[in-house]
């Protein structure tokens, strides 16, 4: 990071190759969107390249400070009022097909999985932020509180109510199973 | 309660599915990101970074150190000279008082 602050090509190609992949992927997740997760993340990308110098080692990860970036992006985004997509017919987004490959044997698994990727998509912002961050990404919730710019505690909160909203959605998929059976 | 188990573990292996099943950039994507470097000199996007840093430090220290001192004398200095005014007639009473009794006094 402290070579990119110097403008140095070959770290920063280094660093895009190595985080590029987790950045895109939530990204897509975040936004729903194909285009708006390329722009998103070249917009990220743009930012790191011109304000690596505001990296503190030490003080987070390079990856932490890399998603932080990225939702920061994101909030603009929102407060610009990009349409921002939601709501999507889950067969036409574009990573449902792409995950939907491995189990495409299982219906009941194929739908309940549908129904949280429909649900992820209509939670709010925070909500969706800090459960992908800690479940899909990986991080810890210290970690998830420095990238949201809020404490452990509402981290926490946000994450049980986002919980709750996917479990309630896969409830009514239950329900639906069993009477279509 | 035995619901909310399955739910939790359905939960479970879904954030798992989307571990594993990430998406992934494309080759034009991460061409895109690395020709932005490129457009901007790096030599001189260096140097108007550090003009603009510095300009702003020196921003900072001039109001922490002239503006600020300036801006404080100049507030007791108004308060020091309006007391000055208050208390002077003051004075120039007293001192009249004193040769006006004095002038009786002679008389």
């Amino acid at each position: 990071m402290q070579a990119i602050a110097n403008y140095d090509q070959k770290a920063f190609t280094e660093l895009v190759t190595r985080h590029l992949d987790s950045l895109f992927a939530y990204a897509l997740r975040l936004s729903g969107s194909t285009q708006q997760a390329e722009d998103l993340v070249q917009d990220t990308w743009l930012t790191v390249w011109q304000k690596a110098f505001q990296y503190q080692p030490g003080k987070v990860r390079p990856t932490t400070w890399l998603h932080k970036v990225l939702h920061n992006r994101y909030i603009d985004m929102v407060r610009k009022k990009t349409p921002i997509y939601v709501g999507q017919p889950v067969s036409d987004s574009p990573y449902t097909t792409e995950e939907s490959a491995n189990f495409e044997d299982d219906a009941e698994l194929q739908l309940r999985f549908a129904t949280y990727t429909k649900a992820l998509q209509t939670l709010p912002e925070a909500q969706r932020a800090a459960l992908l961050l800690a479940h899909v990404q990986g991080f810890s919730n210290k970690e998830v509180a420095t990238i949201l710019g809020v404490s452990v505690r509402a981290v926490e909160s946000l994450q049980a109510r986002a919980r709750r909203t996917l479990q309630n959605a896969d409830t009514a998929i239950g329900r639906d199973l069993g009477t279509n059976r | 309660m035995n619901n909310d188990r399955h739910n939790d573990a359905s939960l479970e292996a879904y954030f798992q599915h989307l571990q594993t099943c990430a998406p992934t950039a494309t080759e034009h994507l991460r061409q895109r990101i690395l020709a932005q470097t490129d457009e901007t000199p790096a030599t001189w996007n260096y140097l108007i970074t550090w003009f603009a840093e510095q300009f702003f430090h020196s921003v900072w220290r001039t109001a922490a150190t002239v503006v600020l001192p300036l801006a404080l004398g100049f507030g007791l200095g108004f308060t020091q000279s309006e007391e000055n005014y208050a208390v002077e007639p003051l004075l120039f009473a007293d001192s009249l008082d004193t040769l006006l009794l004095g002038e009786v006094d002679e008389i």
